[in-house]
C-alpha cells in the first residue's frame, strides 16, 4: 500500500486535504481501506453513524469495482476532504467497461449510505465510482 | 484474519456465531457454514451477531439466502444481539423487517418474544 497526502491548502471553506491510497486490487485489502476511511472521516468530525456509513459505502464501491479489475493491478482511492464533505473516488483498471448495475443490491446499499454516487468511465480501460457524503446532511426517508 | 465463525447445536437450534467483519473477502467462509447448517431436515438457524462488527451487502445477501432456504425446508432463521453498525445497515436496507430479531441469545433460545418480528417474507 502506498499513501500520499498533498499539502493542505486552506481556502475560505476551511481545510481541503487530498489523500491518495493505492492498494492491490484484491478484496483482502478492503479492511485496510475501511480503516483508512474511518480515520479520515473522523478528521472531519463526522458523527459515528456518518463514519460507519462512509466505511460501508467505500467498501461497497470497491467490492463492485474489484469484480471488474484486471488481476495484478492496483485500486486507487482518492479522498478529498473539505470542511463539510468527503468525496471519495475509487478506481481500477478494467478490460472494457461494464458499469455497475444500478438495480444490484450492492448499488442500492451504496446509494442509501452516501449522499451522491456516480459511476465514471473516463477511459475505456478504467472504471471509477465517485461518492460524496456531507456532514450533517439530512437522509432521505 | 478478520472473521471467525463457529457453529453449535443447542436446544433445537443451530447457532452460528460470527466474530469480526463480514465482507467480500470472507463471504465464502460464511457461505460454507450456512450450507453445512442447512443440511438439517428442518433447519432452525440462529445467528449470534454479538461480536460481528461489520457486514456489507455480500454478507447481508448470504443471511437473506440462508433465511429463505431455511424457511423453504420448513425451518426458521433468526438473528440475535445486533451491534449498532449491522443494525443500522439492516434498517437502512429494510432487511431488519425480514428477520426475527432477539435482544439476547437466551431470549432467542427460549423462543420468547422477539424485539422485532419478521414482517416481510423473503
Amino acid at each position: 500500500m502506498t499513501e500520499h497526502t498533498e499539502a493542505p491548502t486552506v481556502g475560505m471553506g476551511g481545510i481541503r486535504d487530498v489523500v491518495s491510497v493505492r492498494l492491490p486490487a484484491v478484496s483482502a485489502y478492503l479492511s485496510v481501506l475501511r480503516t483508512a476511511t474511518a480515520g479520515l472521516a473522523a478528521r472531519l468530525d463526522f458523527t459515528l453513524d456518518e463514519i460507519e456509513d462512509l466505511r460501508i459505502a467505500v467498501d461497497e464501491a470497491c467490492a463492485m469495482l474489484l469484480t471488474q479489475a484486471v488481476p495484478g493491478t492496483d485500486l486507487t482511492a482518492e479522498f478529498e476532504l473539505t470542511g463539510q464533505e468527503m468525496q471519495v473516488r475509487v478506481e481500477v483498471s478494467t478490460v472494457g467497461t461494464a458499469l455497475p448495475k444500478r438495480d444490484e443490491f450492492a448499488w442500492m446499499v451504496l446509494t442509501a449510505l452516501a449522499d451522491d454516487v456516480d459511476a465514471v468511465t473516463d477511459s475505456p480501460d478504467r472504471m471509477a465510482i465517485v461518492l460524496r457524503k456531507r456532514r450533517g446532511a439530512a437522509r432521505p426517508a | 484474519m478478520t472473521l471467525e465463525i463457529s457453529r453449535e447445536h443447542r436446544n433445537d437450534f443451530t447457532i452460528i456465531t460470527i466474530v469480526g467483519e463480514v465482507d467480500k473477502t470472507e463471504e465464502a467462509m460464511l457461505s460454507a457454514q450456512i450450507d453445512e447448517a442447512l443440511t438439517a431436515a428442518r433447519p432452525r438457524l440462529l445467528f449470534d451477531l454479538s461480536s460481528m462488527d461489520f457486514i456489507d451487502s455480500s454478507g447481508l445477501r448470504l443471511l437473506v439466502q440462508a433465511s429463505s432456504r431455511a424457511h423453504r425446508c420448513g425451518g426458521s432463521c433468526a438473528l440475535c444481539c445486533l451491534n449498532p453498525v449491522p443494525r443500522r445497515i439492516m434498517r437502512l436496507t429494510g432487511l431488519d423487517a425480514a428477520f426475527d430479531l432477539y435482544p439476547t441469545l437466551g431470549a432467542a433460545l427460549a423462543k420468547g418474544r422477539p424485539e422485532s418480528a419478521a414482517s416481510v417474507e423473503l
